[in-house]
């Protein structure tokens, strides 16, 4: 995405949410923010300059608002990797050095799972804006302990949930809460694969660590690096109620090669209104991809391409209710007027595309996709890491999501029904 | 095919018709008419429209236009008057809206400079460029509405036509008084009215993405299908020139668009933006 049409959209995002208690992560962006950030950077530290942390630097280098001056991370190929494309930035071994730069306004944590809550709560006690990626915890404890950081102090935090700030899902949900597709009855998640899920290592000694996703001492599997992010589009819809349970399962079937955490699972949350939300993944299957759908009494939105289906497709016979309107004497409009339609297509709705230049996002990358909202949200830091305002809400929807992801893992484990806490605990 | 004869209300008894036709349902109604005048005049219609598909769909290997499309290059194809006037008027009206509405706009034909040319003397038209071909699925749907509507205004002073929704033309007042509400429907909710136009011995036309959020319409300059957000709704005496206004409109640039429709004269158009929330914003061009 070029600077421009980020910025474009950015103040299109940011028109949305002065009028929407939806998305109020987004006031953070409007186009008088936007004014305000003009010509001044954000001076950005990255831990973790893996493939994730190298994807943020691709955006954030071509961010008008931004300028990495730090690098951090333990594996030298990573560092040498991210200094080759910001040379000019210096390099760190060890992450609390890189806090006690005074050049730093805010820091990017790009590291396993396992590593984000101590260095989170240690960026924001060295008076760091901070950004982490998504989950934002390895276990509830360590979430309760990286809210209570965040709550206790006064720096900015956000998580790397980028589906807040794409576009087909900011409408999407628009879209949900202004009842198109009448009333929300069920949430369908699921993502699949077809490898296994490991990075290259250079020697055997490094297996744990680069492919720190396969194990429980740095990871909670599929659910806390795939789920996570699925699960933020129930509380999203549901617009902020939680599941009060979640049941799961899970095994490892396929991929018998040492890993710790399951290659398939299944998980279902049970919120007090009777609706589930379901999570499936299975990492030896592709055909179906990844797929996000809220399900409604009257449609059903595909929030991966951008479509909203009806349950009865508008047949456009506008006419015939005016007939009604004359045998009742009423004198009333009827919408029936509009662009064109094919009777072919009348008996099998294809749905309203309800989001120009959707980027379908088939879920393949372990990485970060283009046009999948990172860029805008990482944006958004910078913006943030220059104002010193806390985007709101955005803390919570991770904490959830994050807290969803943990009871699931602890679900599909034990293959138990774990109740949901009601309130953010810390 | 669907007909219905209502007499619920016994002051306005009402017919109302409709017929899947030209890849669109087609609708007729008619307040105030007896039962037998009100089949007799709707098979009329049905005829005219039966007889159109044949003539104007390009897909139809056995149709007149089928016809030209194959054989037009570099030998001159005779036509029949009919299909001659609507070739004219084509041509008259991709003059009067600087290019934009053009039935020789496809990604295959794209090229700079006129490529079908019509001999008034032989009634023949000939086509300069190989591999293009003429397109009248939107001109068609207008021109026959005209012709229904003008055979129904014949036959009685209360009727409304719609084809499909994006092309309406209103004969006369609503029989209970007044014009005739016509709505645009709202993009993403269901029944929901965009805007709500007052029809009187007027017609309608809406042009933009299809109900699919596809493009569809072509723009002659490019070859590519026109890619914006919102609707063109044009309204104006004929329901032929509102369907050639709305597609020109549709796909001219905006800096342009007034110049356009003030060749016009006695039609209006509008923008309409249908946004998320349900509402929709509108602009009279």
């Amino acid at each position: 995405m070029s600077n421009m049409t980020r910025k474009g959209f950015l103040e299109t995002l940011g028109s949305l949410a002065v009028g929407s208690a939806l998305f109020p992560w987004l006031s953070g962006c409007t186009p008088e923010k936007h004014r305000q950030a003009a010509g001044e950077k954000a001076r950005l530290g990255i831990i973790g300059t893996g493939s994730r942390g190298q994807f943020h630097i691709a955006n954030l280098l071509l961010d008008p608002n931004a300028e990495i001056v730090a690098l951090c991370d333990d594996f030298p190929p990573h560092l040498d990797a991210a200094s080759a494309l910001c040379p000019a930035a210096r390099r760190y071994a060890d992450y609390r050095k890189l806090l006690e730069d005074k050049e730093v306004d805010g820091v990017i944590i790009c590291t396993p799972l396992s590593m984000h809550a101590q260095m989170t709560i240690d960026s924001l006690a060295a008076g760091k804006h901070t950004f982490c990626e998504k989950a934002m915890a390895h276990s509830p404890e360590q979430l309760q302990a990286m809210y209570r950081a965040w709550k206790e102090g006064n720096r900015v935090l956000m998580v790397g949930q980028q589906r807040l700030y794409d576009p087909k899902y900011v409408k999407a949900m628009e879209l949900v809460h202004g009842g198109a597709i009448g009333q929300v009855v069920g949430i369908r998640n699921y993502w699949y694969r077809n490898n296994d899920w490991r990075r290259e290592v250079p020697s055997p000694e490094y297996e744990r660590r680069i492919n720190w996703r396969l194990y429980e001492e740095y990871s909670r599997g599929l659910m806390t690096e795939l789920a996570c992010h699925q699960l933020q589009n129930g509380s999203w819809a549901m617009n902020g109620l939680q599941p009060s349970f979640v049941q799961g399962t899970g095994s490892i079937m396929y991929w018998k090669d040492g890993r710790e955490v399951f290659d398939n699972v299944a998980a279902i949350y049970q919120y007090p209104n009777g609706v589930h939300m379901t999570f499936e993944s299975i990492i030896s299957n592709k055909h179906f991809g990844m797929g996000e759908q809220i399900l409604g009494s009257e449609g059903t939105i595909d929030l991966v391409r951008g479509i909203m289906y009806s349950e009865a497709p508008m047949r456009r016979s506008g006419i015939r209710q005016l007939l009604d309107q004359i045998e009742q004497g009423i004198l009333a409009g009827s919408a029936f007027a509009g662009t064109s339609w094919a009777t072919e297509e009348a008996s099998t709705d294809k749905g309203i595309r309800f989001a120009d230049h959707v980027t379908v996002n088939d879920g393949a990358s372990s990485v970060g996709a283009a046009g999948d909202g990172s860029a805008e949200l990482i944006h958004a830091f910078c913006l943030a890491a220059i104002s010193g305002v806390q985007p709101a809400g955005i803390v919570e929807e991770a904490y959830w999501s994050t807290l969803l992801a943990l009871l699931g893992d602890r679900a599909t484990r034990e293959g138990t029904r774990l109740e949901i806490p009601r309130e953010i605990v810390w | 095919m669907e007909f219905i004869y209502s007499t619920r209300n016994p002051g306005c008894p009402t017919a109302y018709a409709s017929l899947d036709a030209m890849h669109t349902r087609c609708e007729i109604l008619l307040p105030q008419m007896a039962e037998p005048q009100a089949r007799s005049l709707v098979d009329s219609v049905w005829s005219m429209v039966r007889e159109a598909e044949t003539r104007y769909n390009r897909f139809l290997p056995s149709g007149a236009l089928a016809a030209i499309n194959r054989g037009a290059f570099r030998v001159d194809v005779e036509v029949d008057e009919e299909m001659f006037l609507v070739l004219e008027f084509c041509d008259t009206f991709r003059k009067a809206t600087k290019g934009y509405f053009d039935i020789s706009a496809n990604e295959q034909s794209r090229a700079p400079g006129r490529a079908w040319v019509l001999d008034p003397a032989r009634r023949t038209v000939r086509f300069s460029r190989e591999g293009m071909r003429l397109d009248l699925g939107g001109f068609a749907k207008g021109f026959v509405l005209e012709k229904a509507a003008r055979a129904v205004a014949a036959a009685t002073d209360c009727a409304l036509l719609s084809f499909g929704g994006s092309s309406t033309a209103a004969v006369g007042a609503h029989p209970l008084g007044g014009p005739w509400p016509v709505s645009v429907a709202h993009a993403y909710y269901g029944d929901r009215t965009a805007y709500t136009f007052r029809l009187e011995n007027r017609s309608l036309s809406v042009s933009g993405k299809d109900l699919h959020g596809r493009g569809h319409i072509i723009d002659p300059a490019t070859g590519n299908t026109v890619e914006k957000d919102g609707l063109v709704a044009v309204t104006g005496p004929s329901a032929m020139v509102t369907e050639v206004l709305s597609t020109a409109l549709w796909v001219a640039p905006s800096e342009e668009r007034k110049d356009i429709l003030s060749a016009f004269e006695g039609y209006e158009a509008w923008d309409i933006l249908c946004l998320a929330d349900g509402t929709a914003r509108t602009w009279k061009i």
